[in-house]
């Protein structure tokens, strides 16, 4: 059965790039723009990883990230930012949770491999 | 890593008048400039997968593939000046400070920069370096020392002197107010130039973001103003000093003991929103209004949902636990009506608090009786929507 990727951001470029790309290398994708939908979604359907935008156009992504980790301890979550990771952002990711991150900005491999690392490592 | 001392410091600007001019001036600069180079470099992301999934599709040797891989050199181009481009205006966004040989750092890059010096260049360089270690980014003071050095090169392009010093420093209190300084024990480098200067129409904008006199040659006119945002987000200051046909002279003043660093972060997430905990439900159809109000609560830490109609608002109020802080909704609803949705809450969660939003004149008698809910007619003022929802959170007013 394919591995199950929510994918969270809210320009829909981005969204319909990490769709097409976690289907092509065989995943399956839902993909949310907003915290709001992403909250609704991690509710709805089983999901085994979800890889979140840090800036939200509703909410800082860091809130929902803690919010989906206080309902889905188990589920790990992927922070992405788009212009790259200071320490103290990091430390706040891991503290509320984050499983890992990645930049938006890297080689989508990168993004890919992290994906994997998380699974394998959950 | 962060000292267990690093927190957000309170920006102090500078009582030295023209001091206090340039960098609130540059403060405002620097935000257009960052949010532009935000955007911008967002918009790269899908560039540069979509280019990754086409050089997957296409065969390697194919026009297709080369027109694909000029794409993306252009598109990486773009993004290695963005990355300059948020150094300078955003430069916490990449900030990783731990105990630094600053004194050890200097004369490195010194040392490299006279290496590339040609016996014919006619240039002297004396430097005094005292021992100084300091909490910082090694990555961002290389780049910053390096920008001034090569700002100097090009000044000393018909010879001449440069001199370092670095030296501890103790400034009076008259001049930790005119620099905008926190601590009185500072370090201060000063790199002079004996070369050709600037005219002080140059100099005063030296430090504006893009501004350059060499844009024939491609400069980007970022180097300044990189300087600057490190020393700042350092907790320091900078000043230039030039004087045509006679030299320029950069000074840093850094704080030699640990800097309550200046990270001003991402949306509001230093700026300690109320804890207000609870969750809070709009029934509102209109998304303007709906986006309006709930930016309006950003000074909350409260979970905000959102329903367009009185039927999905009522799904959603049903899906979770009984312990809804607030609800706000809209009279007059698209199917089931405002006063209709809250009888249906209430009979869910008995007492929730409801705020009714209402162009109408006047509530029906029935709802008002059962729920006692608090109308805002509107037009209503942002701050009378703050007011009755801490009445009804039950916080002062």
């Amino acid at each position: 059965m394919k591995e199950h990727i929510l994918v969270v951001d809210d320009e829909s470029a981005i969204r319909s790039l990490l769709q097409t790309y976690f289907a092509k290398n065989g995943y399956e994708v839902t993909v949310a723009a907003t915290a709001e939908e992403a909250l609704r979604l991690t509710n709805e359907m089983p999901l085994n990883i979800v890889v979140l935008d840090v800036l939200l156009g509703d909410k800082d992504g860091l809130e929902v990230l803690a919010s989906l980790k206080k309902a889905h301890p188990k589920l790990p979550v992927i922070i992405m930012t788009g212009i790259g990771f200071d320490e103290e952002l990091l430390q706040e990711a891991i503290a509320r949770g984050a499983a890992g991150y990645v930049s938006k900005t890297l080689p989508l491999d990168q993004l890919l491999m992290e994906v994997h690392r998380t699974l394998n490592y959950r | 890593m962060l000292s267990p001392s690093a927190q957000t410091g309170q920006r102090i600007f500078p009582a030295d008048p023209q001091l206090r001019e340039r960098d609130q001036r540059l403060e405002s600069l620097k935000a257009v400039a960052g949010k532009m180079g935000h955007d911008f470099n967002n918009l790269l992301v899908p560039i540069l997968g979509y280019m990754t999934l086409i050089r997957d599709e296409v065969p390697p040797e194919s026009p297709a593939a080369q027109y694909a891989a000029a794409m993306e050199n252009a598109a990486r181009t773009g993004e290695s000046y963005l990355e300059s481009v948020l150094l300078a205006m955003r430069p916490h966004r990449l900030f990783s400070p731990k105990p630094l040989d600053f004194a050890a750092l200097i004369q490195t890059q010194l040392e490299l920069w006279t290496r590339e010096l040609s016996p014919s260049a006619g240039v002297t360089v004396t430097q005094q370096i005292s021992p100084c270690a300091i909490w910082g980014d090694e990555r961002q003071w290389v780049r910053a020392i390096q920008q001034l050095l090569s700002n100097a090169r090009y000044a000393l392009a018909m010879g001449g002197a440069l001199q370092v010093t670095l030296a501890p420093e103790n400034l009076t209190g008259q001049k930790l107010q005119d620099l905008g300084l926190r601590s009185e024990k500072v370090f201060t480098l000063r790199i002079s130039d004996s070369g050709f200067g600037m005219p002080k129409a140059i100099s005063d904008r030296a430090l504006e973001p893009f501004f350059t006199t060499r844009a024939h040659v491609r400069a980007s006119g970022l180097g300044l103003t990189i300087a600057h945002s490190i020393t700042q987000l350092h907790g320091g200051q900078i000043d230039l000093e030039s004087c045509e046909d006679a030299g320029t002279t950069i000074t840093i003043w850094l704080p030699s003991e640990q800097p309550a660093f200046r990270t001003p972060g991402i949306s509001g997430r230093h700026s300690s929103p109320e804890k207000i905990a609870g969750r809070i439900l709009f029934v509102e159809p209109d998304p303007l209004i709906r986006e309006v109000l709930r930016s309006s609560l950003q000074w909350t830490a409260m979970e905000i949902h959102i329903a367009n109609t009185g039927e999905e608002g009522l799904k959603l109020f049903k899906q979770w636990p009984a312990n809804w802080s607030l609800i706000v909704s809209e009279l007059q609803l698209p199917g089931m009506s405002g006063p209709e949705f809250l009888r249906e809450a209430e009979a869910h969660q008995p007492g929730v608090k409801c705020i009714l939003l209402s162009a109408a004149s006047a509530m029906p008698e029935q709802s008002r009786e059962k729920l006692s809910p608090i109308v805002l007619k509107k037009p209503f003022t942002l701050r009378a929507f703050h007011q009755v929802v801490r009445q009804n959170l039950s916080l002062p007013t």
